[in-house]
């Protein structure tokens, strides 16, 4: 229903884990946060690209992808297929 | 009064502890090599406690009450949260006096920092911390940033409110030799389609400017593109707080090294402390 509820979703997710140190491992709780049904699919699948291109904070996307013990080889490809605007602007610190 | 004896930036990339011996060798030797350096002047100077500026990262504060600037208040402070740091937990000593004389003269100087009781210190604090003191004794005085989440504080505002910590530090009577530090940055790239590039060219470009104390070309960037350099980029606001409240002295480039392995630009800059500047000028 809104981005924050993604966020807050994935956010609890993330601290149930730290939380967890080596117990048994959390499983993603949907209930309780009101999420669209592509919302509810795209964070327990998960969907790492759907889940940034709805706009997820960055430090969020780094955490869950550590947490589901991805490398970053593993996720930089699934930014970059979910990233549609490649185009860099120009910077004044770019000398070419 | 206070005198600020020591001052530097110092990037807090968290592999510089939990895994240092990934960056090729030399790299992590110049690095390190810096933060010694620094390390040798805090001893020097005889600093009595130190007051550390850094980006949270949803330690302390998330999107249902983010602050863009905090002070921790407390006595002591937990640090650091990340288990696998390799940093050991511990309780670390703060100056409740002087943070909260910083708040109440922040505020009466125009700014308006949240207040803070319970502040965790993370890696953004504990990485460069602990190379300044591993015994963790020495008191820090913590103080959050938004650095990642906008809208956020310009650059020039950043400067500003530098201005305006450097006065309230100076102000303070309760101790006579006080350390600023920033820690974060230089660029990086964290949770997006370019994880792991490293902007060398805003790094260099940056650290020149800091080099020769003329930042107006980097306060002149709007935010926007601020975070072409990097999401995580942003954090060079603290080392621009700090470059305001030492009066936009040069400071000495001691290292930089665009360190892959660790995703993220490595720099160290370190200040004269006030008596120096002074006796310079």
């Amino acid at each position: 229903m809104t981005l924050y509820m993604v966020q807050r979703c994935l956010f609890d997710h993330l601290r149930r884990l730290e939380a967890a140190g080596d117990g048994p491992r959390p499983d993603m709780v949907t209930d309780g946060y009101k999420l669209t049904s592509e919302e509810r699919r795209a964070v327990t699948e998960p969907d790492i690209g759907a889940i940034y291109r709805m706009g997820v904070h960055p430090v969020i996307i780094n955490g869950f992808c550590r947490a589901l013990g991805y490398k970053r080889a593993d996720y930089r490809p699934l930014l970059q297929q979910a990233d549609g605007d490649t185009a860099r602007r120009r910077t004044p610190w770019q000398k070419s | 009064m206070a005198e600020i004896v020591m001052a530097y930036s110092a990037s807090h990339a968290p592999m510089m502890t939990a895994d240092p011996g990934s960056a090729p060798r030399q790299q992590a030797e110049n690095f390190f090599s810096a933060l010694e350096k620094v390390r040798d002047t805090a001893k020097e100077t005889g600093v009595q406690a130190i007051v550390m500026m850094t980006g949270e990262h949803f330690t302390n504060f998330f999107l249902d009450g983010l602050p863009q600037i905090a002070v921790g208040l407390d006595e002591e402070h937990l640090g650091p949260p990340e288990v696998w740091l390799q940093v050991p937990k511990k309780m670390v000593p703060s100056h409740a006096g002087l943070a909260a004389h910083i708040t109440e003269s922040l505020i009466e100087q125009g700014q308006q920092p949240a207040l803070s009781h319970g502040m965790k210190v993370d890696h953004g604090f504990m990485t460069v911390y602990y190379w300044l003191d591993p015994t963790m004794e020495l008191p820090m005085v913590p103080i959050v940033l938004n650095c990642t989440t906008p809208p956020l504080m310009t650059t020039k505002q950043y400067w500003d409110f530098g201005v305006a910590i450097g006065d309230a530090i100076r102000s303070y009577e309760g101790l006579e030799r006080v350390g600023l530090v920033a820690g974060g940055g230089l660029s990086h790239f964290v949770g997006e389609p370019r994880v792991g590039d490293i902007d060398e060219e805003f790094d260099r470009w940056f650290l020149d400017q800091l080099g020769r104390g003329d930042l107006s070309e980097i306060l002149a960037v709007p935010n926007d593109v601020l975070m072409e350099a990097g999401n995580g980029t942003g954090e060079v606001r603290a080392w621009i707080a700090l470059a305001a409240a030492m009066h936009s002295a040069p400071g000495k480039v001691l290292a930089y090294e665009a360190v892959y392995e660790w995703i993220n630009g490595m720099g160290v800059v370190l200040y004269e402390g006030d008596r120096q500047a002074a006796a310079r000028s």
